[in-house]
């Protein structure tokens, strides 16, 4: 190992050594002719939530790896704390970090009891000290009692949640998560995510989350950072980034739009079903008009915007999912309505689309 | 999302270099000898060429293709046969066959002739009783097939080799989708039809597996030949190295030998072009098997019952009593003795290095994932690909001259003489073992390796553990089975281990295997069945464990084949690693 390297050996101790910023900056990175990360830069504060958002392949991965240090870029820098861990010349390997780091698959090491598993990153400290430490981080996530037993025996959120008692034990100053909850099943995800999140808060402790799911990221991140092919689209807190989507792409990927061609002139945009203001204003010209499904609401006949021809109605629970055929359009439109309110199929509707929910993008960007 | 990690970061430039490096000297050594041979078949030899060329090559070709294209053909039908009768049907003692199918594997191949020959003897057990039921007197009066023969050969060889095609195949009859097989039913098509149109046409790639290891050995194999008289390629280097001393001669036809094993080797992954496609259906269901009852279920049993009969209980029954006969005439004696602490300790020692070194390879791969590490572990593993002569052959030279120029340092140092070091003490011995059987350990590591997670690596690397720590802590612990299957594995063969022990051993050393074959040669049946009977019975160990995991069949396929279908992987090194995903790329 290099110099470099065994000087940053000096592992902070297991104690809690405070949440630690991150700044990624210029990072690149290629796996032969795919390009993973085009000069991406992200700061994150110390103490704050980020997700790391995109489909399949954007980069998200990769820039986790690369803050681990699992990952060495082509190009860039990583501070963390102020302290550069890669750069020109300089690769502090994983150890040395003072990061955690979860895996979707949880990497538990199948051959060590649960307490054997959390104890793993406290060797440097004295038996009982580890042993006490590691008693305590159980404890947090309710599992002290499995202590003797192996991960094969657990359900999978508690796999889960022994993983995050390791990765917090030795005190880490940033979490950095890959996809942690993805592979719980739907009906207990959501509880062991509002736990986990509630139980980093109380350490206070930095946190990547690389996620694909929006509404995921929507409910943990104090910041999202939308990915999309090696490049960061739109970084902005949940409420900004959903209600003022940068790009069609942005706004796709939160919402399931219907999508009209639209004319923008001034502050209006004229379609076949009529003019609207859309939330934000778009250059004149040839544009593409997105509809959010629960901006078009039912309305009692002679204050209708519009009116269609209910094709088919399904119910889900707490709304109903109606697509309504409208004159001018090749598609029906789909709407998110009240349960119970919609005709069936067959019968008029008299709708109104609130103006808040339509957006409106320039034509060239309808990739 | 399971992605790839590529390991380089964690090492830093200096450290990956270095791992290469040794990876590097590693498949180096392994290379060594091909290249020395090539070297020293360049040389020409001189006026015994023309005598090789016209009177022993073309015989020598020609016997060895004769004898692979026989043993070939017997070893698919009875293997592909019974691992279909044993899948597709059952049949009262079925499960007792699935294992004990395998146990004519702990019978080397030089020991069955030596077995066979003394029983089908004109004045053996066999013909005797023939006689007496006969009422003949005259041996001359009773006809009966020669077993120094070429079809001889070819019966003994496949009746103890045709394990590893049943294994394959079998595993790959279990783990074929039930509901293909089932589909081909309610289609129309008969049992018989399901086998020779969807079963077998499937399980190509197993057979071609299974089919090729089987061939290695017989390619390898240089005493039942030279026993039964047959002039293999194996046999004819032997001879032209010992009895003509004509090392260029020797190592002319052991190339020739090489591009054989390279032809095999390419014709194997032929066969197998397609196992991409059949492997999709792993999570598979077995198809119910037929039971059968009454005459059919007695034929199958019988059917059965061949194959271990020929292949495992006469020899072993034959060797149990002329042993116990031995020794309660003579004792065990003293060569005998020398034999089995000779044995152990090369097969100890060789061990233990190919465990070692072979670790070393495949974690260099894992830790690296760059195409020079794969490479340098694909060029590793060469060896278990090359017969002991040939490998033999070219160690030979190299190791003379190794030695001499060491024993000329030192004398130049310290004023004495040091004899032979590597090739007088065994040493070169140990270096062919682990030459030849480091492809069982590096496959062996380098399978168990990619059944781990590497987000385990970098769990533990994050939680503060260094790349040294996480080996120790996580990796060896993990592996332990995995090495231990290995280990085990090579100290048998390596105990087995006849053609390059012949040649390499130093000058009055005899291991269990020499001492048999020194006796076989002379026509002398003394000490032969005890060293015989040694050997069988340290095979079994193995073969035992093989058994057991053979209930369940991926693994038991995994533990043959891996470490020595790796070794016949690494003959073409754009091979994929088994068990290996692409690149890295983020999925």
């Amino acid at each position: 190992m290099s110099k470099l390297q065994t000087a940053g050996t000096s592992r902070p101790a297991a104690a809690a050594t405070g949440a630690v910023s991150l700044q990624i900056e210029n990072i690149s990175q290629r796996f032969g002719a795919t390009v993973a990360l085009d000069s991406v830069s992200l700061t994150v504060e110390a103490g704050e939530t980020v997700c790391l958002l995109g489909h399949s392949g954007c980069g998200k991965t990769t820039m986790l790896r690369v803050a681990a240090g699992i990952e060495k870029p082509d190009a860039g820098t990583v501070h963390l704390g102020g302290r550069m861990v890669t750069g020109p010349g300089v690769f502090v390997p994983p150890e040395a970090r003072g990061i955690g780091l979860m895996f979707q698959d949880y990497a538990l090491f199948p051959h060590l009891t649960i307490s054997g598993n959390v104890k793993f990153g406290l060797s440097k400290l004295p038996a009982s000290q580890a042993q006490a430490i590691a008693r305590e981080a159980l404890e947090r996530v309710g599992l002290a009692r499995y202590g003797d037993d192996y991960p094969h025996m657990l359900s999978g959120g508690e796999q889960q949640r022994v993983a995050l008692a390791r990765a917090l034990a030795p005190g880490p100053g940033i979490l950095l998560m890959d996809e942690p909850f993805s592979n719980l099943d739907q009906r207990t995800r959501e509880s062991i995510r509002e736990e986990t999140m509630m139980l980093l808060r109380q350490s206070s402790t930095t946190c990547v989350v690389v996620t694909h799911d929006p509404i995921e990221a929507m409910s943990i991140a104090d910041r999202i950072v939308l990915m999309r092919e090696g490049v960061i689209v739109q970084t902005g807190t949940p409420e900004e980034i959903y209600c003022k989507p940068a790009t069609l792409f942005a706004a796709r990927y939160f919402c399931d739009l219907n999508e009209i061609d639209g004319e923008a002139s001034g502050n209006m945009v004229r379609t076949p079903i009529g003019s609207f203001s859309p939330a934000h204003k778009v250059a004149d010209g040839p544009c593409l008009v997105g509809i959010r499904p629960q901006a078009i609401s039912l309305v009692i006949a002679g204050t209708e915007d519009l009116e269609g021809t209910v094709v088919s109605r399904r119910f889900l629970g707490e709304s109903d999912a109606v697509n309504i055929a409208v004159a001018g359009l090749d598609n029906p439109l789909h709407a998110h309505l009240p349960t119970g309110y919609a005709p069936a199929p067959g019968e008029r509707a008299g709708i109104r689309i609130d103006p808040a929910g339509v957006l409106a993008f320039p034509q060239k960007m309808t990739t | 999302m399971n992605i790839t990690w590529t390991g380089a970061a964690l090492f830093g430039h200096k450290g990956e270099r270095r791992w290469l490096l040794l990876s590097a000297l590693v498949a180096a050594l392994v290379a060594a000898p091909v290249i020395a041979l090539a070297i020293i078949a360049a040389q020409g030899s001189g006026d015994l060429w023309p005598h090789i060329l016209h009177n022993v090559f073309p015989f020598a070709l020609r016997d060895t293709m004769l004898l692979l294209t026989g043993v070939g053909i017997i070893t698919i039908t009875i293997g592909a046969g019974l691992a279909w009768l044993l899948t597709a049907y059952e049949f009262p003692a079925r499960r007792v066959f699935e294992w004990a199918l395998l146990l004519p594997l702990a019978v080397p191949t030089y020991i069955v002739a030596y077995v066979y020959l003394d029983l089908l003897h004109p004045t053996g057990p066999v013909q005797g009783t023939l006689r007496a039921i006969l009422g003949i007197t005259n041996p001359r009066d009773l006809w009966f097939p020669e077993v120094r023969s070429m079809a001889g050969c070819i019966f003994l060889l496949s009746f103890v080799l045709y394990p590893y095609v049943y294994l394959s195949t079998r595993a790959m009859f279990l783990m074929q989708a039930g509901s293909i097989l089932e589909v081909a039913r309610t289609l129309g098509a008969s049992r018989r039809r399901v086998f020779f149109s969807v079963a077998l046409p499937l399980a190509r790639p197993a057979i071609a597996v299974g089919a090729s290891l089987a061939l290695m050995e017989a390619l390898n194999d240089i005493g039942a030949s030279e026993f039964l008289g047959i002039q293999t390629m194996s046999v004819s280097i032997y001879a032209t190295w010992v009895n003509r001393t004509n090392l260029p001669g020797a190592a002319q036809i052991a190339l020739a030998m090489l591009a054989l094993v390279v032809s095999l080797i390419l014709l194997e992954r032929w066969a197998r072009r397609r196992q991409r496609y059949v492997s999709m259906a792993q999570r598979a269901r077995r198809a119910t098997p037929l039971k059968l009852t009454g005459m059919r279920a007695a034929l199958a049993i019988l059917i059965a019952s061949v194959p271990v009969t020929f292949g495992f209980l006469m020899p072993a029954a034959y060797l149990v009593v002329e042993a116990w006969k031995r020794i309660h005439q003579a004792g065990i004696s003293a060569e005998v003795w020398h034999a089995i602490f000779n044995t152990m300790s090369m097969a100890v020692a060789a061990t233990l290095v190919a465990v070692v070194i072979g670790f070393f390879v495949a974690y260099t791969a894992r830790l690296l994932r760059s195409q020079s590490s794969d490479a340098l572990l694909r060029i590793s593993s060469l060896g278990y690909a090359v017969p002991g002569t040939v490998l033999a052959i070219g160690l030979l030279t190299p190791l003379a001259a190794f030695d001499n120029a060491l024993a000329d340092v030192i004398e130049t140092l310290f004023n004495v003489s040091p004899g032979l070091i590597v090739t007088g003490t065994g040493a070169a011995l140990i270096y062919a073992y682990v030459v030849r059987f480091l492809a069982i350990s590096a496959g062996g590591v380098e399978s168990g390796l990619a059944k781990l997670p590497v987000s385990l690596d970098y769990a533990s690397r994050t939680l503060g553990e260094t790349a040294g720590g996480t080996i120790r802590r996580v990796h060896l612990p993990l592996l332990r089975p995995a090495i231990g299957a290995a280990a085990l594995l090579i100290f048998v063969d390596c105990m087995k281990e006849l053609p390059a022990t012949l040649l390499l051993r130093p000058l009055n050393f005899e291991t269990l295997a020499t001492q048999l074959y020194g006796e076989a040669a002379r026509g002398v049946y003394e000490d032969g069945s005890v060293a015989a009977l040694a050997i069988v019975l340290f095979g079994l160990v193995p073969v035992i464990v093989l058994a057991r995991l053979s209930r369940r069949p991926a693994l038991a396929h995994d533990a043959l084949a891996q470490g020595r279908t790796a070794g016949i992987e690494a003959g073409l090194l754009q091979g994929e690693p088994a068990g290996y995903s692409p690149p890295p790329a983020e999925r």
